[in-house]
C-alpha cells in the first residue's frame, strides 16, 4: 500500500468511526438536578421529600399568609376597595365577582394540587427505600397524608367537586384520564382515610419545640373532627347525627390531649406572640418563619400595617394595609378583649380606616424590613 | 439599564415621574425622593427620580468572545476532496449590577434604613465552549454541459455552559460597590438559583441577572448536536437547475424517542434568458429567471432538558424555633416524547433583469405550514403544574406571503449616479389545528390580566380583551335606572327575555355605570359584559412591511438614506396602566386633559372620566381602548461622505481617505404615544407580541469618521 493510499483510507476511517459513536453522545442530563425517578434511595431522602411538602405550606398562593384573600378577605370582615391599583382582580373575590379568567383564583388552584403533588410523591417515593426503624417509614407517610388531607379539605370546601389525585401522575396521558371531578362525598372519603391513618400512626400526640411545625396526632384528631362537622353541614342531612358523633369523637381526643387546662388560662395575646410560638400550647398546627430571615420570615404583620403605624412592624408601611370592613368593627361586642388587640384605626390621609393588628413583630430582629416571626395557620 | 416596571428602570418612571419634579437643583446636583415622599399625602406613585436611578446603578457587562479554528482538505481523487473543518468558540462574560443606598426605596428616602436593606450587588461570571466538527466530502465533475455537484458529510457540535451568580447585600456605603463590601450577616450573600414558580420562599433569591445568552441564575448545562447531510447539485448549460439534499439531525434537547428529524429539500432553477428561443425578449441583455423549491426544515429551539423530570433545587422548610431544613421537591412533569416542531415550505420566484440589469425585479411567493409545534401546552394543576413542553401532534400553523423587491440605478453618469430600491412583504399567518389543544389565553403585560389569544382560525397571539363602542352619556342615565330595577345582582344576570334599555354594565366592576364610562360590546346580548364577551380586539401583525433607500453621489461627494416602516399593526401599551388611570398617581398622557369630565365638557369622547376609585373601564379590563396604532416609517439611517481625490491622496501617500457623518434611527413618523411602536416586552414569546412596557427606546446614533486605506 502506497503512503498516499493510506493516509486515504485513514481519513475514511475517521470518518467511518466518528460517525458511530453517535447514540451516547446524543444524551445529555442536567448536571445541576437528579432524575425525580432516580431520587428516592435512602431514608433520608423521604425525610428531604417530605420538607418539600412542608415547604410547600408556605406557598402565599397556597394556605399560607397571604391566602386571607381566598378566605377571610371572601368574607364580610376584610377586604379591600376597588382602587385602581388593585382593580380588577384580587377585588373580585370579596365583590363576589369572580371571573373564570381571574388569574388569581388560577394561581391558589393550581398552589394547592402543587402541595397535592408533592404528597403524592412522597407517598410512592417513600416505599421504595429501606428504613432503620419500620415507624419511620409509617410516621412519614402520615405526614404527607395530613397535608393531603388539609388541602383536599380546602378544595372541597371551595370547590365542591373536584379532581382526586392520590399518586403521582407522570405523563399527560396519565394527567388527562384524572382530570374530571370527582363527587364531594367521594373527596372526603379520601380525607377521612388519609386523617385516619394518622391517628392511628405512632405519631406523637404533640411535638416537642424543637419540631414545631410538623403534624401530630392532635392536629390529626383536630382536623378529621372539623372534616366530619363539615360533612355534617354540607353533605347527605341522612348522616348528619352520624357525622356529629364523629366530630365529636374526634375533637374530644384533641381535646384530652391537651397540655393546658382551661382555654381562658391562655391570654388572648399570647396566641399571636412570636416570642412564645413554640411554647403556647393552644397551637394544634402551624407553619414556621423564621425571625429576621429575608427568606423564611413571615411578613403578614408589616403587609397588614397600615401608613403611620407601627403597631405591627418597626417597617415604614405605605397604603391601607390589611383592610379590617365595617361589618367586622361592628360585630365586636363591648368589651371584647379581642377588638382592640385585633383591630386599630389609622387616621393616615391616605388611610382613615381599620386595619388587622393581631398579627405583631416589632422586635428588632425582624427589623425595618419587617421580616418577622408570626404563627401562621 | 434595567427595563420593566418603574421601580426597575427609569424608562417607565420617567414616563411617569410628575413633570412639577425637579431632576436637578439649580447647582446641578440630583434631587432625590421629591415624588415619593409626598406618597403618603397624595397617593403618588413611589418612583425615585428616573435621571438619579439611571445614574447611580451601575451597570456593566463586559464579554469576551475567542474563535479557533482548523481546516485539512485532501483531494482523493480527481474532482473528490475531503475536507475537515475543527472549530472552537468561547465566550466568556462578567455581569455587575449596583443599586446603591442613595436611592429612595419605596417612598424611604436615601439612606433609610429602608434603603441601605434594598442596596444590592450582583456578580455573575459566565464561560461558554463551543466545539465543532464538520467532515464533509465534495465531488465535482463536468461533462459536456452538463456539470455535476455533489456533497456528504457530518457535522459534531458541543456546547457547553457554565454560569455563577451571586447577590450581596447589607452595604452600608457605596464606596465599594463590590459584592465583597456585603454586610456580616450569613444572608447578606447569596447564590442566584434560576427562578422555579411555587417554591414557596419569596422571591428575594432570585435576582434580575441574566447573562447575554439568555440564562438566569446559577448552573451549568450541555448539549450536542449531531447531523448527517448531503446535496447533489446538477446544472445543464446555465439553462437548468436541480438540486436535491437531505439532512438528518439529531439533538441532545429532545427525548430518548424522537431525538432525530429528517429534512428533505428540492429546488430547480430555469434561467429563461438563457434559451435560445429567448432571443431578448424583454430587451437587450435582459435576463429572466424562474425559480421554486420545497424545503422540510426543523425548528429545535428550547431550552435544554425538557425531556426528564428532576428534582428542583433544594429548598427549604422551618421547624421549631426557626431551624431552617433542607426540602426537597420534583419539578414539573416532561414529555418523553419531544421531539422537532418541522415547517413544510413551497417558495416559488422570478427575477427580471433589465436594461442592462440596471432595474433589477425580484419577486418572491411562500406558503409554509408548521407541524409538531413545540409549544407549552397548557395542563391541568393536578399534574402539579400548569404547562408542559410538548409538540403538538397534528398541529398546523400557516404562513404565507409574497415580497417583490425593486433596485435600479436611475441615473448613471461619470459625476451624478442614483440608486433607489425599494421593498414591500405581506405576511399572513394562520392557526390551522391547535393539534387538540385548547384556546391559548395569555397575560402579556403587567399584572396578569389576558391580553393574548391564539385559537384556530386566527393568528398566532391576537389581542384579545372587550371592544369598545362608545361611552356612556347623561341621556343613558334614565335607562340605566330602568335596567337596575330588573338587574339580579346576586346572579348577575337579567330575567330570561329582558330587553335592555341602556347600555350593558361590565361584572368586573361592582361601581355602577356613569357618564363617562366606557360601553363594552355585550357580545352575546345577555345584558352583562363578563368573560363571554371579549373577543379578539386587534392584531399585532402588520398587514404588510416596506422599505426603501436612496443613494446617490456626485463627483467626490455621496449621500444616502434607508427607511422601513410597517403598516396596520396594533400595539398595547402596557404603560397605560398608569399614563391612563387618571387616579393623580403620575404623570398622564396630554390627551387626559380631553377627558369626559361633564357633558358640558365631554371632552374627545374616547377618553373616560377620571376616578380614584375603579371604574369599569380600567385597564385591567383590557378593551380597545388600549390599542394604539402601531405603523410607522422611520428613517434608519442617513449618511453623508467625501471621498478626497486621488491629486490629494498621492501627495500625503494614502491610497483612500474617506470622510463620513451618519446618523442611525434619524426620525420616526408614528400615532403611537410610546417611545417606539417596534416593541416587544415579551422579547420574542410568540404567543403575546406587541406589548410596550417600559422597554428602552431606540437610541439615535451619530457618528462622525473617517476611514483610512494604505
Amino acid at each position: 500500500m502506497t503512503y498516499t493510499s493510506s493516509i486515504r483510507y485513514l481519513f475514511l476511517l475517521t470518518l467511518l468511526t466518528l460517525g458511530s459513536c453517535s447514540q451516547d453522545f446524543l444524551v445529555e442530563t442536567n448536571p445541576n438536578a437528579i432524575a425525580t425517578a432516580e431520587y428516592y434511595t435512602t431514608e433520608n431522602d423521604v425525610l428531604l421529600a417530605l420538607n418539600g411538602v412542608y415547604n410547600a405550606l408556605r406557598d402565599n398562593n397556597g394556605i399560607a399568609e397571604g391566602s386571607g384573600l381566598f378566605s377571610e378577605e371572601r368574607s364580610d370582615n376584610t377586604g379591600r376597595n376597588d382602587n385602581q391599583s388593585n382593580a380588577g382582580e384580587p377585588f373580585q373575590f370579596n365583590a363576589f365577582a369572580l371571573l373564570p379568567s381571574n388569574s388569581y383564583l388560577q394561581t391558589h388552584w393550581t398552589s394547592l394540587y402543587q402541595t397535592i403533588t408533592r404528597a403524592n410523591y412522597v407517598l410512592a417515593g417513600s416505599e421504595n427505600v429501606t428504613y432503620a426503624k419500620s415507624d419511620t417509614k409509617a410516621q412519614y407517610q402520615a405526614e404527607a397524608k395530613f397535608i393531603r388531607a388539609l388541602i383536599y379539605f380546602q378544595l372541597v370546601r371551595k370547590w365542591g367537586d373536584v379532581p382526586l389525585v392520590t399518586k403521582p401522575l407522570t405523563t399527560t396521558d396519565e394527567v388527562m384520564a384524572n382530570t374530571f371531578r370527582e363527587k364531594k362525598e367521594k373527596v372526603y372519603a379520601q380525607i377521612v382515610a388519609d386523617l385516619t391513618d394518622v391517628i392511628n400512626s405512632t405519631l406523637p400526640d404533640s411535638r416537642s419545640a424543637a419540631d414545631k411545625g410538623r403534624v401530630s396526632k392532635v392536629a390529626g384528631n383536630a382536623l378529621l373532627g372539623q372534616v366530619y362537622l363539615t360533612m355534617a353541614t354540607t353533605l347527605d342531612q341522612a348522616n348528619r347525627a352520624a357525622n356529629l358523633a364523629q366530630a365529636k369523637t374526634f375533637l374530644t381526643n384533641a381535646y384530652s390531649k391537651r397540655t393546658f387546662g382551661l382555654l381562658k388560662e391562655i391570654p388572648y395575646a399570647d396566641v399571636f406572640d412570636v416570642s412564645k410560638k413554640t411554647t403556647n400550647p393552644e397551637a394544634i398546627f402551624q407553619i414556621v418563619y423564621k425571625q429576621g430571615d429575608i427568606n423564611y420570615s413571615s411578613s403578614i404583620a408589616a403587609n397588614n400595617q397600615a401608613q403611620g403605624e407601627t403597631i405591627n412592624s418597626l417597617k415604614t408601611t405605605t397604603g391601607v394595609g390589611g383592610n379590617v370592613t365595617p361589618d367586622l368593627v361592628k360585630d365586636y361586642e363591648d368589651g371584647d378583649l379581642r377588638k382592640d388587640f385585633s383591630i386599630k384605626y389609622a387616621n393616615a390621609s391616605v388611610v382613615k380606616d381599620y386595619f388587622i393588628t393581631k398579627f405583631r413583630d416589632v422586635s428588632s430582629t425582624a427589623g425595618t424590613s419587617g421580616y418577622g416571626a408570626t404563627i401562621g395557620c | 439599564m434595567q427595563e420593566g416596571r418603574f421601580n426597575q428602570g427609569p424608562i417607565l418612571g420617567a414616563l411617569i415621574y410628575a413633570p412639577i419634579f425637579r431632576a436637578r437643583d439649580e447647582n446641578g446636583n440630583l434631587v432625590k425622593n421629591e415624588m415619593a415622599a409626598q406618597q403618603p399625602v397624595y397617593g403618588y406613585q413611589t418612583i425615585e427620580n428616573p435621571v438619579a436611578v439611571a445614574e447611580e446603578t451601575n451597570i456593566t457587562r463586559k464579554g469576551l468572545r475567542g474563535t479557533f479554528n482548523g481546516t485539512a482538505s485532501y483531494e482523493i481523487i480527481p474532482g473528490l476532496v475531503a475536507k475537515a473543518n475543527l472549530g472552537l468558540q468561547t465566550y466568556n462574560e462578567k455581569y455587575e449590577y449596583y443599586l446603591p443606598t442613595s436611592l429612595s426605596s419605596g417612598n424611604n428616602p436615601p439612606y433609610s434604613p429602608q434603603a441601605i436593606a434594598a442596596a444590592t450587588a450582583s456578580a455573575l461570571t459566565l464561560s461558554t465552549q463551543n466545539l465543532l466538527a464538520e467532515f464533509t466530502a465534495t465531488y465535482a465533475k463536468q461533462f459536456g454541459k452538463h456539470r455535476l455537484n455533489g456533497l456528504v458529510g457530518y457535522t459534531v457540535q458541543k456546547t457547553n455552559l457554565d454560569q455563577i451568580s451571586v447577590s450581596a447585600q447589607g452595604f452600608q456605603t457605596n464606596a465599594v460597590q463590590e459584592i465583597t463590601a456585603k454586610g456580616a450577616d450569613p444572608t447578606n450573600f447569596f447564590l442566584n438559583l434560576p427562578s422555579t414558580a411555587g417554591s414557596g420562599v419569596p422571591n428575594t433569591t432570585t435576582s434580575l441577572a441574566t447573562s447575554s445568552i439568555g440564562f438566569t441564575g446559577t448552573g451549568k448545562q450541555e448539549e450536542t448536536l449531531l447531523s448527517y447531510l448531503a446535496r447533489a447539485e446538477y446544472n445543464y448549460d446555465d439553462r437548468y437547475y436541480l438540486t436535491a439534499a437531505f439532512r438528518t439531525d439529531g439533538s441532545s434537547r429532545f427525548g430518548p424517542l424522537n431525538r432525530w428529524g429528517n429534512f428533505p429539500s428540492l429546488s430547480a432553477g430555469w434561467t429563461i434568458s438563457n434559451e435560445p428561443f429567448y432571443a431578448d425578449w424583454l430587451g437587450a441583455a435582459s435576463t429572466l429567471k424562474l425559480r421554486g423549491s420545497w424545503g422540510l426544515t426543523g425548528n429545535y429551539n428550547v431550552g435544554n432538558y425538557n425531556y426528564l423530570q428532576t428534582m428542583n433545587s433544594p429548598t427549604g422548610a422551618v421547624f421549631g424555633s426557626g431551624t431552617i431544613q433542607t426540602a426537597f421537591y420534583s419539578g414539573p412533569i416532561k414529555d418523553q416524547k419531544l421531539g422537532w416542531e418541522s415547517t413544510s415550505q413551497y417558495n416559488l420566484g422570478l427575477d427580471v433583469g433589465l436594461f442592462n440589469n440596471r432595474l433589477l425585479l425580484i419577486a418572491n411567493a411562500y406558503l409554509s405550514d408548521s407541524y409538531n409545534l413545540l409549544f407549552n401546552q397548557p395542563i391541568s394543576a393536578i399534574s402539579g403544574t400548569t404547562s408542559i413542553l410538548t409538540n403538538l401532534r397534528n398541529s398546523k400553523i400557516r404562513n404565507k406571503g409574497i415580497e417583490f423587491q425593486i433596485d435600479g440605478r436611475a441615473v448613471s453618469t461619470q459625476d451624478f449616479k442614483l440608486n433607489l430600491s425599494g421593498n414591500i412583504s405581506l405576511n399572513r399567518n394562520k392557526v390551522l389545528n391547535m393539534g387538540g389543544a385548547n384556546t391559548i389565553l395569555v397575560a402579556g403585560a403587567e399584572r396578569s390580566y389576558i391580553t393574548h389569544i391564539t385559537q384556530e382560525g386566527q393568528p398566532v397571539g391576537m389581542f384579545y380583551g372587550f371592544k369598545v363602542i362608545g361611552m356612556v352619556r347623561q341621556k343613558d342615565v334614565d335607562n340605566l335606572a330602568a335596567d337596575n330595577a330588573v338587574y339580579n345582582a346576586a346572579t348577575q344576570s337579567f330575567p330570561t327575555g329582558y330587553v335592555l334599555k341602556g347600555p350593558a354594565r361590565s361584572t368586573a366592576s361592582t361601581n355602577p355605570l356613569r357618564p363617562g364610562d366606557l360601553i363594552f360590546q355585550d357580545v352575546n346580548g345577555d345584558g352583562v359584559v363578563n368573560d363571554a364577551d371579549k373577543q379578539v380586539i386587534g392584531s399585532p401583525y402588520p398587514k404588510f412591511t416596506y422599505g426603501f433607500s436612496v443613494n446617490a453621489s456626485y463627483k467626490a461627494f455621496d449621500a444616502n438614506a434607508s427607511f422601513n416602516g410597517v403598516y396596520g399593526s396594533q400595539v398595547l401599551d402596557g404603560q397605560d396602566y398608569y399614563l391612563f388611570n387618571m387616579e393623580g398617581s403620575g404623570n398622564q398622557y396630554s390627551v387626559v386633559a380631553d377627558r369626559y369630565r361633564s357633558e358640558d365638557q365631554p371632552g374627545n369622547g374616547q377618553v373616560f372620566r377620571a376616578s380614584r376609585g375603579g371604574t369599569q373601564s380600567n385597564s385591567t379590563r383590557l378593551s380597545t381602548f388600549y390599542l394604539q396604532n402601531g405603523s410607522y416609517l422611520r428613517c434608519t439611517n442617513i449618511t453623508l461622505g467625501y471621498n478626497l481625490p486621488a491629486s490629494v491622496l498621492t501627495k500625503v501617500r494614502v491610497s483612500g481617505l474617506r470622510l463620513y457623518a451618519n446618523v442611525n434611527n434619524a426620525f420616526t413618523f408614528t400615532k403611537y404615544k410610546g417611545y417606539n411602536p417596534e416593541v416587544d416586552y415579551n422579547n420574542g414569546a410568540n404567543l403575546a407580541p406587541g406589548v410596550d412596557y417600559g422597554k428602552y427606546p431606540l437610541a439615535r446614533g451619530y457618528n462622525i469618521g473617517a476611514r483610512i486605506t494604505f
